[in-house]
């Protein structure tokens, strides 16, 4: 990609990661939240220690909106789409106008969400907006070096959260393995034997998720 | 053309769409707000425009000649036409760049040249912004998003395309780049044009870029991107002079790049525009700017300045003084609308105050008859009615191989009726301009 | 007088420094007064080291040190002959360039307290120009004491004679004030003085054309004990050395020498 500085190969790869984030994010929500309308009051609780986060909520419906909507909780939908909003809008110059503007909408169709009595309706349309973005993001921009700064973000962020769930080898696998191919495509500063490291822990049966989660953090270790 | 009012809500959500915002602080905290656009075009008749290039072209060929003199010679000074004390006391005459030599001998690339249409027809200039005037990418994107919302509107009224603006900008770069790359540099963020910087360097395929992405060396500028140092030929900076390089002006500046002044003294890369600009904006050389076109031109000024006057004459302060409440008093170390007065709004104690302030630092103030200048409609709140406002209109001109005026411009209103004040920084909203093609 | 002159600047960081870029006004003007005959530059760490003249003759010296580094140190020598002449060149009184030492400048603006100062001193001044010259170059020494410490570089002529103290920078800002407030061009000088262990600065005054030197803090004539490094309208146009480091942890301490002795 040649002019790309330090900088603009991090925002993208941030990018690429809260973008991801967001997406994964709401897919859990909606499994979440279905059953918190009628089921399970206390299934909010599991998922605070799923996530890793203190239960500090009154109940099901408040854990409903401040995890989605809560803009002073770093971990709500929001604060992330946010953050993808921030490295989006000094990367116009590298994605393009046209790109950008589904970070735009997504914005606005978030805080649409926020007010609406059936928020799914509106982060359904989140959810369209992200793939429209990627779709956009790999159809309009030429440059390669680029493209796949977003991807490895995508990537990096995708393993994380597959890890954190215990999900199986099989889908382990098949990430590491989209990540060692593309990873060279782009000027992107990372950790060779780390990526090497995680990948043989994946194949082995024995390894603890803990410690390759560790390992995958340290692929791209921050280069500012 | 009212048929763009009907779309007023399309295009509001094509703004929305691409971000077109500008920052502003308040209360201390940074905000992005949509600049608030006004779908009631500003329309230019072909032959009206035509004037306007031609003294346009004409005042900023004046005022790049005017730079390079005063940097240089100072034939103007010795020659009597513009006492010395108006250059050396300017806030915006640079020590550093005496001896200065711009590539290609520009100064000012782009100028943001502000006029106002009197009720008499006549066009009158404002002022002129050589250091770094912003907002030419509003009305840019404006159009884009207005074609798409109402194509009928342009296929019926021969309005001149304003979207070739990317690309004079582009080949203002070129032209004075010295070799290597073209890039904008932005002071980050949260500044209030930020939208511009990025919208502007997509357009223009120019890199943007912050000041620690810029590197100087054996007094050459390089961009350190990830594959290693490339040469930077041109630098379209959006900060100001003051803040551009900390070991040539201010030393405490952290926004800067420290020896790119110098890179330039040497003629390795082209700053645009260049520094030391502000001593012929300067609202009290501003007076002396039809003079310049005699003395440079040989030829009669086809602009209109307000009629202005310098308390530092004798005979200027007296009539300033004698007519107080009909003039509108500027302090011209101040911009963006701010240090303006107008005579007749003040008390009694504040305008002997005033007055005493003049007669002390006549060098400080100009005054200028209150132009009574045409309103232009603007829809109402509810979006139907239109409603008569102040409205001026900065046109952006554009110096290269040639100086070219850009067929538009960013004709801002005032949104508060009683308001003279257009500025985006004091809430005022903007306009598209149509130049007509017949 | 063959004078031996040495500037030495000492840098020392808390932390470890990358990108130290560094800018040094220290090396001296020719003038009718005094001619540099030798120079020599020390740097450490090693770097290749640039000069210019600036756009007001002004010579600088200028480097870059990339690596990180802890400690820099600068040392300027040489030797310069002082003729011990009462003025520098003469500049004709109509050029319009003296207006640039006519008009204020952001250290010598004149408020309240110079303007009551001048008034003052106005009724006791001679009628011809040197006499007034001399008149007031008495002034800032009787006016304000010599405290160092209580100034800064940021200290305007004004602030200096309300709080009544200063240094020479302060004692020339004060005295460039007046003497454009009389129409006189005045411009500030910096540079160094035998016997003295910083440098120094003074003031020029164009007097009918020629420029005389007179030095406010120590009410003294500026003869050949005086090395010249720069002028300009005040400090700002004169700053010794200016520099711009990458850290922002480290915390830089300074240290400078400097000495004028005749040569043996």
């Amino acid at each position: 990609m040649g002019t790309a500085t330090l900088g603009k190969l991090d925002s993208l790869f941030w990018l690429g990661r809260y973008t991801e984030r967001v997406y994964q994010s709401i897919s859990m929500y909606r499994e979440v939240y279905d059953r918190l309308i009628d089921q399970d009051a206390d299934v909010y609780k599991q998922e605070c220690e799923r996530m890793g986060i203190p239960d500090t909520f009154e109940s099901g419906a408040d854990f409903a909106w401040k995890i989605a909507f809560d803009t002073s909780n770093p971990l709500s939908i929001i604060s992330n789409l946010y953050r993808a909003y921030d490295n989006a809008m000094i990367m116009r110059d590298e994605i393009s106008s046209e790109t950008l503007a589904y970070i735009h909408l997504a914005l606005a169709e978030m805080k649409r969400a926020k007010k609406s009595e059936a928020p799914l309706m509106e982060l359904q349309n989140v959810e369209d907006l992200i793939f429209a973005f990627w779709g956009c993001l790999d159809d309009k921009v030429d440059n390669e070096g680029v493209r796949n700064t977003v991807k490895i973000g995508k990537r990096i962020e995708r393993l994380d959260i597959l890890l954190r769930r215990n999900a199986d080898r099989e889908d382990l696998l098949r990430e590491v393995s989209r990540l060692v191919a593309r990873i060279d495509t782009t000027e992107l500063p990372y950790n060779r034997k780390a990526l090497l490291y995680a990948a043989a822990m994946v194949e082995d049966e024995d390894a603890d998720y803990d410690d390759i989660k560790k390992m995958v953090w340290d692929i791209v270790p921050p280069f500012l | 053309m009212q048929e763009l009012n009907k779309h007023v809500k399309s295009i509001n959500h094509l703004l929305e769409r691409y971000g077109v915002r500008f920052g502003i602080y308040k209360d201390g905290m940074f905000k992005e707000q949509l600049f608030p656009f006004d779908p009631i075009p500003r329309v230019i008749g072909k032959e009206e425009w035509d004037g306007i290039e031609a003294g346009l072209i004409q005042r900023v060929t004046a005022l790049n000649m005017f730079l390079k003199d005063i940097y240089g010679e100072k034939k103007i000074v010795k020659d009597g036409v513009i006492p010395p004390e108006f250059i050396f006391s300017s806030s915006g005459y640079l020590a550093a760049c005496e001896g200065l030599k711009t590539p290609k001998g520009i100064a000012s690339h782009i100028s943001g040249i502000d006029l106002v249409q009197g009720k008499d027809g006549k066009w009158y200039i404002l002022e002129d912004n050589l250091r770094i005037p912003s907002g030419a990418s509003y009305p840019l994107i404006a159009r884009d998003l207005c074609r798409t919302a109402s194509p009928s509107t342009f296929a019926h009224i021969p309005v001149a395309d304003n979207r070739n603006y990317a690309k004079m900008l582009r080949d203002t770069m070129d032209y004075v780049n010295t070799g290597g790359l073209n890039v904008i540099l932005t002071p980050g963020r949260y500044n209030a044009a930020f939208f511009e910087h990025s919208y502007l360097a997509e357009k223009t395929g120019a890199v943007l870029v912050y000041n620690t992405d810029l590197t100087v060396e054996d007094d050459k500028v390089y961009l350190k991107s990830a594959a290693g140092n490339q040469r930077v030929g041109a630098v379209y900076r959006r900060t100001s002079d003051e803040y551009l390089d900390p070991l040539a002006f201010r030393p405490d500046s952290l926004i800067g790049v420290p020896g790119i002044f110098q890179a330039m003294r040497k003629g390795n890369v082209a700053i645009i525009n260049a520094p030391g600009n502000g001593v012929a904006d300067d609202k009290g050389i501003y007076y002396f700017v039809p003079k310049m076109v005699e003395y440079y031109l040989g030829e009669e000024c086809k602009t209109n300045n307000a009629p202005t006057y310098l308390p530092y004459y004798e005979e200027d302060k007296k009539y300033v003084l004698e007519h107080f409440d009909d003039l509108v008093i500027k302090d011209v170390a101040e911009a963006g609308g701010y240090g303006v007065v107008f005579g007749n709004t003040l008390t009694k104690e504040k305008k002997a105050e005033f007055i005493a302030t003049i007669k002390a630092e006549p060098r400080r103030f100009i005054a200028q008859e209150v132009i009574d200048f045409v309103d232009l409609d603007i829809l109402d709140e509810d979006g139907v009615t239109p409603t008569p406002r102040k409205a001026d209109l900065r046109a952006y001109v554009l110096a290269g191989e040639t100086v070219r005026v850009w067929k538009s411009g960013l004709t801002r209103f005032s949104r508060n009726p009683d308001s003279f004040i257009v500025n985006s920084s004091q809430g005022g909203g903007f306009k598209d301009t149509w130049v007509l093609l017949r | 007088m063959l004078l031996d002159f040495r500037y030495e600047m000492a840098l020392d960081f808390s932390d470890p420094v990358e990108d130290q870029y560094f800018l040094l006004q220290c090396i001296p003007r020719d003038t009718e007064r005094q001619k540099l005959i030798g120079l020599r530059t020390d740097v450490e760490p090693e770097t290749a080291i640039s000069m210019d003249t600036d756009g007001i003759g002004n010579r600088r010296l200028y480097g870059l040190i990339r690596r990180g580094h802890s400690a820099f140190r600068l040392k300027v020598s040489g030797q310069v002959e002082t003729t011990g002449a009462l003025y520098e060149e003469y500049q004709d009184p109509s050029d319009v360039e003296l207006y640039r030492y006519i008009v204020p400048s952001a250290y010598t603006q004149p408020g309240p307290e110079l303007q009551a100062l001048y008034s003052e001193w106005d009724k006791a001044a001679p009628e011809d120009a040197y006499g007034r010259l001399i008149h007031f170059g008495n002034c800032a020494k009787r006016i304000l004491t010599y405290v160092p410490g209580t100034t800064d570089v940021h200290t305007t002529a004004e602030e200096a004679l309300r709080l009544g103290k200063g240094v020479c920078q302060d004692f020339a800002h004060v005295l460039i004030a007046l003497l454009r407030m009389d129409g006189m061009p005045a411009r500030y000088a910096a540079g160094l003085m035998r016997g003295e262990g910083e440098s120094h600065a003074w003031v020029e005054a164009n007097c009918k054309g020629y420029w005389y030197g007179i030095d406010p803090t120590n009410d003294l004539l500026v003869d050949d004990s005086y090395i010249k490094f720069t002028h300009g309208r005040d400090y700002e146009d004169c700053m010794v050395s200016r520099g711009i480091f990458r850290n922002p942890r480290a915390v830089q301490t300074m240290g400078i020498a400097v000495s004028v002795s005749p040569q043996q």
